[in-house]
């Protein structure tokens, strides 16, 4: 569990360790110095105590001396001490009634001796009174009476077992002392000791720990440089091809505007051909009308002409009906003028005359069945014209109607040609539109890859001062595993 | 329609007609020569033949021919020429060739008794005597005394005598029924 534990926990812990150590040094230390103290205090006490009680007994005895003076010599200067030192004996017994306070012994003591003082500083000053009413020998005399010897010795016995009784305590609390410094001095010395050397315990495993995991991560973080090192390697090479594809993206991308701004002017050129071209497809529709118009009339006008062919052609077959009966005229004329010759030769000479006028109409009939067979070929030729014609004009009038018909579908087709020009033409807009909006889109992929380019540059760049930090980063933790592994890699 | 070039050549071949007529009018009689010889121009089964006018007593066209029985099949039937009827035959079919289909002309004979029909008339032709060449050995030389050339054509001269000689004893009862 304490392999788990961090750096700083595990210093923490040492130092908690070793800083618990010293605490419970420190408290033992302060704790024993503290009860030092307190038994060195007892020990003044107990030496105040005794003062004051010397100091009690003192102010008494310097009573009972200003007290004598007085009375012996009567000067008033001697009552200046009885009253100064009555003053100390009363201060002074109030200070050892305070300082004894906690022990019951000692005042049941000066419970008993309060009395006893009163009365003493009483018969005192009784004396002196003595002494200024009736004299010296009055006084004394008073003294040897009023057992103020017995008094004042009980005085000095309870002060003394009061005395003997703080100089009890005072041995006692001294030895408590000394024992206390002893004790301090043992827990110092000893607690000392055992601090340094848990602390040096603490020291050694930490130390020993962080050498042994430190030289791991030292190890992990040599190897991670050496691969933080490839991949930085690694990495200006990618941020330098990024630089230079981002570089030729850039060209392509500027090229590609180019085309795109060309793509939308010849868009904005087609709009106007295909405006042009509608305008020219409505005027070729108008164009067709009239013509398709025009058929009509044509059309009209061919009827016409089939009706005059056709009534042609009956006065054709009219004409070759005359050219029949001329024809037979004719042929009878021959007839009757080769019967007539036939009739003459048998007249004999009489006929003769007849005979020439019969050849004369027979050569006349000849030459007029001739002319009218030439005739009926000319009428037949005629008649084979105007068929011809007929059926051509009939022809060409299915071939008007076909022509009205296509230019009806040709008209329909302008149409259709105008409206898909006008399709064209708002195709081209939306084309020139769509194109300065790719173009626009383009001009910010265009600062977008010159951004990523400067991005990839400063990869670079950061690729080699990464490059440049691993090298370092691998030098310091060759240099740290040779500070915490003395002698490795040297 | 172009206007057909034959259009003013046949103006002026009428006109020239109309001058030609005129004048055989006004020129004086000129009696023809005794040594040429009429001819009507005909065809028998295709082949061109010629008949002298000689030897006929007319012409004639479309003229109603009532069918008889007889022997001959070459007889068609009877026909009636100004009051007089005569016997008409088959002229292709007397002299051998294929029969008339449709008889359209007939030629009456000198006798006015007999009339030969055929189909196809050439018209008239006039020659010289001395034009009349004698033949030879040709297919129809029984019927034919001599032969002209018309143009590249030759045309044997039929001789009608000898066909009414071939059916003479027929004809007769075409003149029987004339006498009743």
């Amino acid at each position: 569990m304490i392999s788990r534990w961090t750096f700083g926990r595990r210093l923490a812990a040492g130092f908690g360790v070793a800083g618990a150590v010293l605490l419970l040094i420190a408290g033992v230390t302060y704790r024993n110095t503290a009860n030092l103290i307190d038994t060195e205090d007892w020990v003044n006490h107990t030496y105040e105590v005794r003062a004051r009680l010397a100091d009690l007994l003192s102010g008494i005895t310097s009573a009972e001396s200003g007290q004598r003076g007085f009375i012996i010599t009567g000067t008033e200067t001697y009552l200046d001490t009885y009253r100064q030192a009555q003053g100390n004996a009363k201060a002074a017994f109030d200070d050892i009634k305070r300082l004894t306070s906690d022990n019951p012994h000692q005042q049941d003591r000066l419970t008993q001796l309060a009395p006893l003082i009163e009365t003493r500083l009483a018969n005192l000053q009784d004396a002196i009174e003595m002494r200024r009413a009736s004299g010296a020998d009055a006084a004394v005399k008073m003294i040897q009476q009023n057992g103020s010897i017995g008094t004042m010795g009980r005085i000095r016995s309870m002060i003394a077992d009061a005395d003997h009784e703080e100089a009890e305590l005072l041995r006692t609390r001294t030895a408590a002392s000394r024992d206390a410094t002893t004790f301090t001095v043992g827990v110092i010395i000893w607690g000392g000791l055992a601090g340094l050397a848990a602390i040096a315990a603490i020291g050694t495993l930490i130390i020993s720990s962080l050498a042994r995991q430190i030289g791991s991560a030292v190890s992990h973080v040599e190897s991670s440089a050496a691969e933080l090192q490839a991949s930085a390697n690694q990495q200006a090479q990618s941020a330098s091809e990024q630089s230079t594809a981002m570089n030729e993206i850039s060209t392509t991308i500027n090229e590609l505007l180019v085309s795109s701004r060309q793509i939308a002017d010849s868009a904005q050129r087609v709009a106007g051909s295909a405006e042009q071209t509608a305008q020219a497809a409505r005027g070729g529709q108008g164009m067709v009308d009239q013509t398709s118009d025009s058929i009509g009339g044509i059309r009209r006008q061919m009827d016409l002409i089939v009706t005059h062919m056709l009534e042609l052609g009956k006065k054709s077959q009219e004409i070759g009906a005359v050219l029949d009966i001329v024809l037979e005229l004719a042929e009878q004329t021959n007839i009757l003028a080769i019967n007539a010759t036939i009739e003459a030769a048998g007249a004999g000479e009489n006929g003769k005359r007849f005979a020439v006028v019969a050849d004369e109409i027979r050569k006349l009939a000849d030459r007029v069945g001739g002319s009218a067979k030439e005739i009926r070929t000319l009428i037949e030729e005629v008649r084979g014209a105007v068929n011809t014609t007929v059926m051509a004009t009939e022809t060409g009038s299915k071939a008007v109607d076909s022509g009205s018909r296509q230019f009806l579908d040709l008209s329909s087709a302008f149409r259709q040609i105008a409206a898909l020009v006008g399709s064209t033409t708002e195709a081209a807009r939306e084309i020139g539109l769509s194109t300065k909006q790719q173009t626009s889109a383009v001009d910010q992929v265009n600062v977008a890859i010159a951004d990523v380019t400067q991005t990839a540059r400063e990869t670079e760049t950061s690729a080699s001062e990464t490059l440049k930090t691993a090298s370092q980063l691998s030098l310091l933790a060759g240099d740290l595993l040779r500070i915490i592994r003395p002698g490795v890699g040297e | 329609m172009p206007a057909s070039p034959r259009a003013p050549k046949l103006s002026r071949q009428a006109l020239v007609l109309k001058s030609d007529f005129d004048r055989s009018f006004a020129e004086p009689m000129r009696p023809s020569p005794p040594q040429r010889l009429d001819l009507l121009r005909i065809r028998l089964g295709g082949d061109p033949w010629a008949v002298p006018l000689t030897d006929v007593a007319g012409l004639h066209s479309g003229r109603r021919i009532t069918p008889v029985p007889g022997r001959t099949p070459a007889l068609l039937g009877l026909a009636g020429f100004r009051g007089v009827l005569a016997a008409v035959y088959d002229l292709p079919a007397l002299i051998g060739l294929a029969p008339l289909g449709a008889a359209r002309w007939l030629l009456l004979a000198e006798e006015r008794r007999v009339a030969f029909a055929f189909s196809d008339l050439d018209g008239h032709l006039r020659v010289e005597v001395g034009a009349i060449l004698p033949l030879g050995a040709e297919n129809g030389s029984a019927w034919a005394r001599g032969f002209i050339e018309d143009g590249e054509v030759r045309r044997p001269i039929l001789h009608l005598p000898a066909l009414l000689a071939r059916i003479g004893p027929r004809h007769q009862t075409a003149q029987e029924g004339n006498d009743i």
